[in-house]
């Protein structure tokens, strides 16, 4: 029997604010690896994201988590947000944020226990933040906030990793080890899908990439996307016929 | 006790007090989600509500007015809702239509109707607190105390990043719902006692407050109730002094004073604090500019003990700021008097190098590095002296290549730990 996707999206279009930022995309991930979503700015990475999580309703096709639909897996996934939608005056500390991770679990009324908070701390000694644990996360420099949210996400313990432009305004250092943490991650067979710019080092992170420019301009092995043709396609500008008939259609669709 | 409840002191107490926990637990909330305004807007949304209820059941059942202007509030809000998904009006802008176009309705009924009671809606009057509504207060704010204590961590999740929430398989929309109803009971309870404008005291004063002693939501809570509890006490107590002095505003003005108590002498980034912390800084600015004006003369001068008057002219200081200064060098054993004026020691002639180096290799740096003009580099090194730290200073040396003369010629002193590791 044929191994059911991680992640499934079928023709899958979406608008926001009457813009199309996805049109026909159509893509599946394995189970165990390493994936790369690439695109210049604007061409629908994070809208993908949020299609996946559920948080961005599409216009027409489908998106499925482990071969069910979003609504009912969505508790497999956990998420990395950019660093920008996160208010980082929220009275929180790093312990806080990492404890969030664990309340998955945990009926609403039950108070967390010695076992989540031993959860959390594992996580943030696996990303070398234990130390930081009673401070305030608005006091954390770039890259130790990103690291406390991949905290979060590790004392989650989920099947899939969605992660949103995590290496921007973080040091050379810190992605190694993020990266590092994201290998251990698909050694326990983890799949982990991650927006990211930086063509060079894409090359080096990543077994899968996908580059999306409103569609899939490709998807695959790593070193077979990585041509110039492909990169052309997708940072030479929106295909301008695509993008008309598109916004055309999400238009007149919600008139 | 009873008894006591039923006298008017009493019952404010009482009123004061649920209204100070209820406020305060609501209000920690309001103001980590950013919804202050939000709570305004409620508090003028209901009036209809509130209205419609009074003329609804006679004899103004506190229950049925509850009702309506929690019914009232929910509506304001799906309204803002619509408003701003429809129009992509900002929250402000549509919070201010919405608000207006509500409390405006509420006017006009109240001048074609004249309902009774409503005047406390308005102006708040906690002496009109009846029995039956300490009771509804008693319990909303048990209702209140018992879904945060219990559902903390969920709100807590929502409010921090309601994407995560949902993952976690959380109702976000159910979650916000709820506290939205429990928000709405808070302003309605406490409009009675403080009037329509005068909750946002109640809800955002303890909060804010609270702000200031932690960085914990969960401590906060907690200093949010104390805060909300006192300053609510306080107004009353202070509204019961003499006879006509308002409850609602004086609650308003306790709880102001006690915010500014808070901004003062609150261990978070207290004004007291950071004043404090400013006035050490200028003080050792002004005692380096004076080590390094010192050490200078006597490098120029080539002698180790100066007059104090040959300094003042030299800084432009009178000689009583001198004194001052050396004095406090004397304290700190950077300095030694004699007879004809100080001398420095040998730990002052070090700080005093240390800066007069860290001066001379930022000059020589914005000249060869930043490509700054020789007549340029004096002022802003003035600056930069005091703020290069001792990692810094090594990075630079190294970067210039250990460099021995200045742009104007004058020797640069020897690094500390150079000079020892020969």
């Amino acid at each position: 029997m044929k191994e059911v996707p991680v992640l499934e999206a079928h023709d899958l279009c979406a608008s926001y604010r009457r813009r199309p930022v996805l049109h026909g995309v159509d893509v599946a991930l394995p189970k165990g690896v390493l994936v790369g979503l690439l695109g210049p700015n604007g061409a629908g990475k994070s809208s993908f994201l949020k299609a996946v999580m559920g948080e961005l309703k599409p216009d027409s096709g489908w998106v499925k988590l482990f071969g069910e639909p979003v609504s009912r897996a969505r508790h497999r996934v956990a998420y990395v947000p950019q660093r920008e939608s996160v208010d980082w005056d929220f009275p929180v500390t790093v312990a806080d944020v990492a404890m969030m991770g664990t309340y998955g679990g945990l009926a609403w009324w039950r108070r967390a226990g010695a076992q989540e908070r031993g959860r959390a701390m594992e996580a943030l000694d696996r990303v070398g933040m234990a130390s930081f644990a009673r401070q305030p996360i608005g006091e954390l420099s770039g890259g130790q906030q990103q690291r406390v949210f991949l905290a979060r996400a590790l004392a989650q313990d989920s099947e899939l990793l969605l992660m949103d432009e995590p290496f921007a305004g973080v040091d050379a250092a810190t992605e190694e080890s993020i990266v590092d943490v994201l290998r251990e991650l698909r050694s326990a067979g983890r799949t982990v899908l991650v927006v990211h710019h930086d063509l060079q080092t894409a090359r080096r992170y990543f077994d899968l990439l996908m580059i999306l420019n409103l569609r899939v301009v490709a998807f695959g092995a790593t070193e077979e996307v990585l041509t110039s043709g492909n990169l052309d396609a997708a940072y030479g500008g929106r295909l301008t016929l695509l993008n008309e008939v598109a916004s055309r259609s999400v238009v007149g669709g919600k008139m | 006790m009873i008894e006591w409840l039923h006298t008017a002191a009493g019952t404010a107490m009482t009123a004061a007090f649920l209204l100070g926990i209820s406020g305060g637990l609501t209000g920690v909330f309001v103001v980590s989600r950013r919804m202050a305004l939000t709570g305004d807007m409620l508090s003028h949304a209901v009036l209809p509500g509130v209205v419609g209820g009074i003329l609804w059941g006679p004899g103004r059942h506190p229950l049925v007015v509850l009702g309506c202007a929690v019914v009232a509030g929910l509506v304001a809000a799906g309204l803002l809702m619509a408003l701003m998904r429809s129009t992509r009006l900002k929250s402000d802008a549509a919070l201010g239509i919405v608000l207006s176009v509500f409390f405006a309705l509420g006017l006009a009924m109240i001048s074609k109707w004249k309902p009774g009671g409503v005047q406390a809606y308005l102006f708040g009057q906690a002496a009109a607190i009846s029995s039956g509504d300490l009771i509804l207060l008693a319990c909303s704010s048990g209702v209140v105390v018992l879904g945060v204590i219990f559902g903390f961590r969920v709100l807590l999740v929502s409010s921090f990043d309601p994407q995560h929430a949902r993952l976690l398989g959380i109702p976000v929309g159910w979650v916000d719902r709820c506290f939205f109803i429990a928000l709405s009971v808070s302003v309605v309870v406490a409009m009675q006692a403080v009037g329509v404008v005068l909750v946002s005291a109640l809800l955002v004063t303890p909060a804010i407050a609270a702000a200031r002693m932690s960085r914990r939501l969960v401590s906060q809570a907690w200093w949010a109730c104390g805060f909300g509890v006192a300053g609510a006490l306080v107004g009353v107590w202070l509204s019961l002094l003499r006879p006509g002095l308002p409850t609602g505003p004086l609650m308003a003005l306790s709880l102001a004073v006690l915010f500014v108590a808070a901004a003062l002498f609150g261990p978070r980034d207290g004004l007291l604090q950071r004043g404090l912390g400013r006035m050490r800084q200028r003080r050792r600015i002004d005692t380096e500019n004076l080590l390094k004006s010192a050490w200078v003369l006597m490098e120029e001068r080539a002698c180790s003990e100066l007059a104090i008057d040959i300094l003042a002219e030299r800084v432009g200081v009178s000689r009583k700021g001198i004194r001052r200064c050396v004095a406090s060098l004397v304290r700190e054993c950077d300095a030694e008097l004699v007879e004809s004026g100080f001398s420095l020691t040998p730990s002052g002639r070090r700080r005093a190098s240390e800066i007069v180096r860290r001066h001379r290799l930022w000059e020589l740096y914005l000249m060869r590095r930043a490509d700054y003009a020789a007549d340029h580099v004096h002022d802003d090194a003035e600056r930069a002296e005091h703020w290069i730290s001792g990692e810094m200073e090594q990075g630079l040396a190294k970067m210039l290549n250990h460099p021995d003369v200045d742009p104007h010629g004058s020797i640069i002193p020897r690094g500390v730990e150079r000079e020892e590791g020969r």
